[in-house]
């Protein structure tokens, strides 16, 4: 079996247990509703009556929308008073806030099988460093 | 990003221990081939 073969073989067994933890375990349902959580907490604190925020959902993603009326001041602030998109925006887990359910959001499940693939290539040059066939001495 | 990282650990090192092990498949030494018996 060829050396890419097996390297396939082993991405394949690492994004599959990524996936599971994903969606049948739920932790990245898990994780949106936490950030979401956080991020409606900014939003509540702003006291802006009527507007309302939530994640994306279908797929999952670390996306906020916002929706509701805000005037421009309030979505942007202006020079140091920083507008809701500023403050959802710099809550930790939120990529992106958008008004508008527009556009392509990257899914949570990419980020999350890119960070697996990123581990299992960290893994596999560890195998490589612990298991290499070195040079017997016999001097 | 952090708090994927952290959400994420169990899975991320599960695909650490695959990547070693898949990396031990990949690079361990094979073992020699069986010696012939060049005498008889």
């Amino acid at each position: 079996m060829s050396l890419w073969t097996k390297l396939l073989i082993g991405l394949a067994a690492a994004l599959a247990a990524g996936w599971i933890a994903h969606g049948p375990v739920g932790l990245g349902a898990a994780y949106v509703d936490a950030v979401e959580a956080r991020a409606q907490a900014v939003v509540r604190e702003a006291a802006l009556p009527g507007v309302a925020l939530h994640l994306g959902r279908n797929p999952l993603s670390r996306t906020a929308y916002l929706s509701g009326p805000a005037n421009d001041f309030q979505r942007e602030g202006v020079g140091m008073l920083p507008g809701l998109n500023d403050r959802v925006g710099g809550v930790a887990g939120v990529s992106g806030v958008r008004w508008e359910e527009k556009g392509f959001a990257i899914p949570l499940l990419a980020e999350t099988l890119l960070l697996i693939a990123f581990a299992y290539l960290i893994g596999v040059g560890l195998g490589w460093v612990f298991f290499r066939p070195r040079r017997v001495g016999f001097l | 990003m952090l708090s994927l990282l952290q959400f994420n650990l169990i899975p991320l090192a599960i695909a650490l221990l695959i990547g070693i092990a898949a990396g031990r498949w990949i690079f361990a030494r094979r073992p020699p081939p069986a010696a012939t018996d060049l005498e008889g």
